[in-house]
Parts: C-alpha cells; sequence; structure tokens
C-alpha cells in the first residue's frame, strides 16, 4: 500500500488524527483538511488516490464539495458523516460519493471499505473500459459468467453452485427484487414451497462472504417481507 | 312518624293508587249523572221531602189548571187523576165530573178552587184567596178539587224517587270530595321521592310544555265530541217510582264513564306534568316556543353582536362594520322610499350616499382582510419555524452525542493497537471500547425513537408479505437465537399476509420484539413467534416466559428506558419497546402488550390489503 495518498476531509481534528493514525498503521500516506475549500486546495496541490469526506463543515459542506471534485477526478469517495438517515445515505450516493460510511464508525470496516475502494480504483480501475460479454460489474462485484466465478475488489470469492446460482440471477438483474419462490424456481429448478428460510439462509452465507459488513449490507440487500435484490452501483 | 308519613305519601305505589281512585271516582259521577239523567227522578227530591212544598208541586198545580182550562175550552188537554171539575160557560154547564150542582160544591169541600175567566180563586173552609191571576180569560168558569189521593201517589212517587236519587248524590258528593283531595296530594307530591328533597323530573316532562297542552286540550275536545255525539239518543224515562234504563240509555252511560276515565287519566297526566314543570321552574324552558325563541335569540345576537368573534379583533371589526352597513344601507332605502311619495326630487340624495357608504365599506374591509392574511402567514410561518426548531434540534444533538463518541471509539481503537499496553490496560481499554459501542447503540436508538415520534421521518411504504417478513427476519437473527439457547417455535398461515408498510422499519419492530424475548427469557423456556390473518387484520405474535417477575403494566413498560430487571445490568438501551411501539404505529400498525404472570406478549397488527 505503498504511495497511496488518502485524504482525510472532517473538521473536527480529532477524528481526523484519529483517522489518519489508524490508515497509517495500515501503511497508508494521509492528507488533512478541515473543510470542503481545503479539500478542493489539498486535491490541486498532491496526487490523492481515495477522499474521507465529513458532510457537516464549515466555508464548504462535504457533499458541495463531492460534487465539484466529481466534476474533475474519479477517485473514490468515501462519505463519512453522523447522518445516519437513509435519504441522507441516497444523497451523498447520488452527489457522487462512492460509499457512505455513518459516524461513530468502526475502524476495521472503515479500514476494510477504504481497501476495497483503492484495489478497485488502482487494479480494476482498467477493466471497467474493456469489458467483455461474460464478465457483469456492479460496483467492487464482477460476475464471470463464463468461469462461473465471482470477484470482489479482483479478489476471487468461493462460492457454492447454489450460491453462484443465487448471484448469477441477481447481478444479471440488478435493482430488481426476486421473492424467496421466484429465486428456487430459478436456481433449484424445483417448484417452491416454503422455501424462505432455505433461501435466507442461503442468501446470509452469500453476504458474509461478499460483505464488508453483513449486518449492514452494501450489495445484496433483503426487501423486507418481499425478496431479495442487488443493489444496482455504476 | 313525620319522615315515615312522608316517605310513604311519596311512594310511587300510594301515588298510582291514589290517581287510579280519581280517575275511577271521576268516571264514576259522569256515570251516574247520566243514570240520575235518564231515570227520569226530578231532581227536585233531593231538596225538598215534601211534594206540596216544592217547586214542582207549584209548577204542576198551575199545569193542571191550564189543562183544565184547555180542556173545557174544547183544546186538548189531558186532566190527571184525581182531579174533579165542574166547568160552566155563560151559566151552561159545559162538562162535569161531579155528579153535585154548582151550590153544593161549597157545602162538601172544605178546599176547592175556582177559576173564573182568568182569576183562579182558592176556597178554604169558607176563606177564598186570590192565587194565580195571569191565566188568560177564556170566558168559562171551572170548579175544581184536587183529592188526596193524587197528593198521595205524587208524594209516593216523590218519597221514591228521593230514595233512589240520595244515596247517589251523597256518593257523587263524597266522591267529589275525595278526588278533589287526592288531586290535592297528588299535585303537592308529584315530582318528588323518597330519601330526598330534589324535583325529578319523568319521562313525560321531556316533552315540550306545547305538547301537553295540546294533549290536555285534545283529551278534552274528544270527551266533548264523544259525549255530544254518543249521548242524547234516549230520553229521560217517566218516573214510576222504579227505575227503568233501557239498554240505549245503558250503553250512554258506559261511554260516558268510559270516555271520562280516559280524558281524566291523559288530563291528569297532563296536569301533573305542568305541576312538576311549575315546581321544578321549567315550564316556559321546557317549551318549544321558548326553545325557538331562545335560539332565534342566540343567532341573531351571535349575527349582529358577534359574539364568537370577540377573541379575534380583525374579524369582529370586520363583523361589526358589515353590520353597521346592513343597517346604514338599509336605513337609506326606507329614506328613499319615503322621500320619493314627499319630496320626490330629494330621494335622489340617498342612493348616492349609498354609494359612498359602499365605496368606504369595500375600501376598509380590503384593509382588515389584509390585515388578516399578514397574521395568518406570519402564523403559518411560526409554525413551520418551530417545525424545523424541533426537527433541528433533535438531528443537532444527534450530531452533538455522535462527534465525540465517534472520537473516544477512534481513539480507544487506536489504543488497543498499541503494542506496549500491560494486560490490566489492556482490560481497561476492551471495557471502553463495550460501553462506548453501547453508548452508540443508545445515541442511535434514540435517534430513531425521536425522530419517529416527532414525526419526521421518512417512510417508504410498500405493499409486502408479514409471513416473509417475519421468516426473513427469523432466519437474520439465526445466530443471536442460537447463542442464546432458546428454542423458536414458529406458526405461520399457509397464505401469505399481504400488508401495507415499511419493511425496513417493521423488521426493526420484529428485531426488537425478538431481541426483548432472547434477552427476558427463563432458561429453558420457548419463544413463540407466530403470525396470523383473520378478515381484516394481519397480526404478528411474540409470547415468552419472563425471567424475573414483571411487576409492571402495560404503560410503563412502553416508557422510554424502562429496564423491567431494574437492575439495568444487561446490555441494551432500554428502547427497544418504545421503538417497537412507535415503529409500529408510524408505518399505520397498531402495537399492545400483554402480560399475564410471567407470560410476556406483543402483538403487532396491521390491517390486511387485499
Amino acid at each position: 500500500m505503498d504511495n497511496i495518498n488518502i485524504l482525510v476531509v472532517d473538521d473536527d481534528k480529532e477524528i481526523a488524527t484519529a483517522i489518519e493514525k489508524l490508515l497509517i498503521i495500515e501503511g497508508f500516506n494521509v492528507e488533512k483538511a478541515y473543510n470542503g475549500l481545503e479539500a478542493m486546495e489539498a486535491l490541486v496541490n498532491k496526487s490523492i488516490h481515495l477522499i474521507i469526506m465529513d458532510i457537516m463543515m464549515p466555508k464548504l459542506d462535504g457533499l458541495s464539495a463531492t460534487m465539484r471534485i466529481r466534476e474533475k477526478k474519479n477517485i473514490p469517495i468515501i462519505i463519512l458523516s453522523a447522518k445516519s438517515e437513509d435519504s441522507d445515505k441516497v444523497l451523498g450516493l447520488s452527489m457522487g460519493a462512492d460509499d457512505y460510511v455513518t459516524k461513530p464508525f468502526n475502524p476495521n470496516e472503515l479500514v476494510a471499505r477504504v481497501k476495497s475502494h483503492i484495489r478497485r480504483y488502482t487494479k480494476l480501475g482498467d477493466m471497467n473500459n474493456n469489458n467483455n460479454s461474460t464478465q457483469l460489474q456492479n460496483g467492487s462485484l464482477t460476475l464471470d459468467k463464463e468461469a462461473r466465478s465471482l470477484y470482489v475488489d479482483g479478489g476471487l470469492i468461493k462460492l457454492t453452485p447454489t450460491e453462484y446460482g443465487i448471484i448469477d440471477l441477481l447481478m444479471t438483474n440488478p435493482g430488481i427484487v426476486f421473492s424467496a419462490e421466484q429465486i428456487y424456481e430459478k436456481v433449484w429448478e424445483e417448484p417452491a414451497y416454503s422455501v424462505e428460510n432455505t433461501v435466507m439462509v442461503h442468501i446470509r452465507r452469500i453476504r458474509e462472504k461478499i460483505e464488508i459488513n453483513p449486518k449492514e449490507p452494501k450489495y445484496l440487500k433483503v426487501v423486507w417481507g418481499v425478496g431479495y435484490k442487488i443493489e444496482k452501483f455504476k | 312518624m313525620d319522615t315515615k308519613l312522608r316517605s310513604l305519601s311519596r311512594n310511587s305505589f300510594i301515588k298510582s293508587i291514589a290517581f287510579i281512585l280519581v280517575i275511577v271516582m271521576i268516571s264514576s259521577i259522569a256515570g251516574i249523572i247520566i243514570y240520575g239523567y235518564y231515570s227520569g227522578i226530578n231532581p227536585e227530591v233531593i231538596f225538598t221531602k215534601n211534594y206540596v212544598n216544592s217547586e214542582t208541586y207549584t209548577r204542576d198545580f198551575r199545569d193542571i189548571v191550564q189543562s183544565l182550562d184547555m180542556a173545557l175550552s174544547g183544546s186538548d188537554g189531558t186532566i190527571p187523576d184525581g182531579i174533579s171539575y165542574y166547568g160552566t160557560r155563560s151559566g151552561q154547564v159545559i162538562a162535569s165530573s161531579l155528579s153535585i150542582s154548582e151550590s153544593e160544591i161549597a157545602r162538601i169541600y172544605q178546599l176547592y178552587y175556582h177559576l173564573d175567566n182568568g182569576v183562579l180563586t182558592k176556597y178554604e173552609n169558607g176563606n177564598q184567596e186570590e192565587m194565580l191571576t195571569n191565566f188568560s180569560p177564556s170566558g168559562s168558569s171551572i170548579f175544581f178539587v184536587i183529592h188526596s189521593s193524587f197528593y198521595e201517589e205524587q208524594q209516593y212517587l216523590w218519597e221514591s224517587g228521593r230514595n233512589q236519587l240520595m244515596p247517589l248524590v251523597i256518593t257523587s258528593l263524597a266522591f267529589i270530595v275525595s278526588s278533589i283531595a287526592l288531586i290535592t296530594y297528588l299535585f303537592m307530591v308529584t315530582g318528588r321521592k323518597i330519601g330526598d328533597n330534589g324535583l325529578h323530573l319523568g319521562v313525560v316532562d321531556r316533552l315540550y310544555t306545547e305538547v301537553i297542552l295540546v294533549l290536555i286540550a285534545g283529551a278534552l275536545g274528544l270527551w266533548v265530541a264523544v259525549v255530544f255525539t254518543g249521548t242524547g239518543y234516549g230520553s229521560p224515562n217517566k218516573w214510576i217510582g222504579e227505575v227503568v234504563i233501557h239498554s240505549r240509555e245503558m250503553m250512554e252511560i258506559y261511554i260516558v264513564t268510559g270516555i271520562t276515565a280516559f280524558t281524566t287519566f291523559f288530563v291528569g297526566l297532563g296536569l301533573l306534568s305542568l305541576a312538576r314543570r311549575i315546581k321544578g321552574k321549567v315550564l316556559l324552558k321546557s317549551s318549544f316556543g321558548y326553545k325557538v325563541f331562545y335560539r332565534g335569540f342566540v343567532l341573531i345576537k351571535s349575527l349582529i353582536i358577534g359574539e364568537n368573534l370577540k377573541g379575534n379583533p380583525p374579524t369582529h371589526t370586520l363583523h361589526k362594520r358589515q353590520v353597521n352597513f346592513v343597517l346604514v344601507s338599509f336605513g337609506l332605502v326606507f329614506l328613499t322610499m319615503i322621500l320619493m311619495f314627499t319630496a320626490y326630487p330629494l330621494a335622489f340624495i340617498p342612493p348616492a350616499i349609498e354609494i359612498f357608504v359602499i365605496y368606504l365599506y369595500f375600501k376598509s374591509n380590503k384593509e382588515t382582510y389584509e390585515e388578516i392574511n399578514k397574521g395568518y402567514s406570519e402564523s403559518l410561518q411560526e409554525q413551520l419555524k418551530a417545525e424545523r426548531m424541533k426537527i433541528n434540534l433533535v438531528t443537532n444533538v444527534s450530531h452533538d452525542l455522535k462527534t465525540p463518541l465517534t472520537s473516544i471509539i477512534s481513539y480507544v481503537d487506536l489504543l488497543s493497537r498499541e503494542e506496549d499496553l500491560s494486560d490490566t490496560a489492556r482490560d481497561y481499554v476492551k471495557i471502553i471500547s463495550d460501553k462506548a459501542s453501547r453508548l452508540k447503540n443508545i445515541v442511535a436508538d434514540l435517534f430513531d425513537l425521536a425522530k419517529s415520534t416527532s414525526g419526521d421521518i421518512n417512510l417508504d411504504l410498500e405493499r409486502l408479505d408479514l409471513k416473509k417478513l417475519v421468516q426473513q427476519t427469523i432466519v437474520d437473527m439465526d445466530d443471536s437465537i442460537k447463542d442464546s439457547g432458546f428454542i423458536v417455535k414458529e406458526f405461520y398461515p399457509e397464505e401469505s399476509v399481504d400488508i401495507y408498510s415499511d419493511g425496513k422499519k417493521l423488521y426493526r419492530v420484529i428485531q426488537n420484539l425478538v431481541d426483548n424475548a432472547l434477552k427476558y427469557s427463563l432458561e429453558g423456556s420457548r419463544i413463540y413467534v407466530e403470525v396470523n390473518k383473520d378478515d381484516d387484520w394481519g397480526m404478528f405474535c411474540i409470547k415468552n416466559t419472563a425471567n424475573y417477575e414483571m411487576e409492571f403494566t402495560k404503560e410503563e413498560i412502553l416508557q422510554r428506558f424502562f429496564r423491567g430487571d431494574q437492575a439495568r445490568s444487561s446490555e441494551g438501551s432500554g428502547l427497544g419497546l418504545s421503538i417497537a411501539e412507535s415503529f409500529t404505529e408510524v408505518t399505520g400498525g397498531s402495537f399492545d402488550i400483554e402480560v399475564d404472570g410471567d407470560q410476556f406478549k406483543a402483538i403487532v397488527k396491521f390491517r390486511t390489503e387485499n
């Protein structure tokens, strides 16, 4: 992880410092900024590979800064905010952020997410361009239909045939909700009867394999009382 | 003793008996009167003991004289039995029932009468006395004698009539006196009850006073109508010493008695009700007219004075101006009409003034409307501001709590990564870390609860299957269920339970309830999870046996931060049930808790969608 520069933007200096120390332990180089404007300056002066951005800041807030940065740069931006509403998350992601972590955050989870985005940005950045037809890309998930295998941030994930079948179905139709019955009929190829538990157990296992925090899944989501889906990312 | 009598007099049974007695007596009197009428007994028998002293005798005597005169003049006329006569005209005997000559009459009879050309003279023991004079002179002279047989018969009839009638009269008098007494009693005690001094109004008293008056008048009118149309078909029978009543006449007696009883009943009820109203001073108030008048008064008062607008100065001004405008306009129209008939050319002045008044009216109204609009938008602004402030407060407090907590958690984490920590220090760091994450959960829960109770919560409502949701939640919580060692028994209906709600919120509800059951169940007991459905409701229900004595009410446990175990030792924010309740309600369901001994039961209900 040498020579990876991460910009931490937070008006709370102690928090910025804590994140800095955490990332230094993990071997990253860290720059700090205490508001949106400083962040913009830092971007001009230094080569930055990832930004961790607070929302509520003086002078220029995190959302506006994210929007401005997105106009010029394609680097991963992780929003780190005390705003925890779903609507805040949707807003942040639609402004161009790649991820949204709420305060108070779990340091290990933050590090894992940072690593995930760095991997994708540095190693897989090119893959987006020469996409072939058998490969499906969604966020940091890559599904190779020919090899029947799933990659998360380029790393191969071991899946059972059933698990692969489920992922295949959901990845092929991102954002679409499937009921347990539909999944069962398509993957098991048998008539479905009382299959909610069976399907849910598999979903949980897949989540544990592909999600950084399975309790707050980013990709494989349960639509409560309806079914399951894979969230659609760029 | 006094109170005993008092309570007895107020006994409703006694009162009813008295009322019935009055009805019976009054109708009896009516019957008796008709009976007496048809019996043909001369009512005078009551007042005079002897026939000869009676007015009737005087009348009868006169009739006898007249009929004698008429009979002898050649007209029709019957001469009663027991009377002998000797009539002459111009010295010639024209009729005689006496076999003696005129001169012998004075010698044989001590008492005889002589009607001579309209002048009646009584001869008694040689004395003569002029009696009645106003007979028309017929030119004839009649001597006549009334034999004692006539008097004896008349006296017999008189006395037998008297014997018949007297008891009836005495009875009637007694009835009248008793009725008056009972009626007085009834009027005194009506509306009073045993045991208190208050006045009690009955069902009848809820009717309008006018209704009662109409009822009384109607009953009386009916009585008059029935009595006048239903009686008088018979005629008084001639008194022959015993009562002869024909069936037709008997029927009339029954009719009169019946209708009198009927009328007395209704009139009595009505009058007693009126008496109660007077006693209770509600005679006027309970009348329809009063109500109409009063309502009208209130309406006019509120229309003209604008009583209910007083708290609101601009609208009150508007109202006053409106009333003034109408009055002034009315006055001007009136003035115009007068001027038209009196001073025609001047009639154009009031309309001109009216135009000016209308201009003033509209102008000042416009100003008031603007004032009202300004006040309205100001209050709306303030309301919005207050609402925004409340939401901002929740957001800000949440932010202000989360920011230092973020530092604590981050630095504790950094601290735990330090390699040269002593074991004791590492233990301490672990404790701080645990408590910090618990604090994090509490803050998150508190924020959720504040958001949902302040109503500022984003809902993502959709049609979903409650059965599916519960199944998903239970599987999702598989780890914590396994760790807890409890057996969760699940019961689901065959078909789906479609409801309209927010899946994510409802998942939190079910999760909190299952968590709660896992935390507070008796070791070795089972937890029952059930999804049910009927025509209208989809229902989730969770039952568990508590591992402590639940000495709290339903209300208490739903209070924020309430912890059933009091020791507050276990994990959790103490907000679980409050959040479950609040989220259920905010997403359109209803939440209920039942505590029965050691059994704890939570029920979440939603209307089913079809």
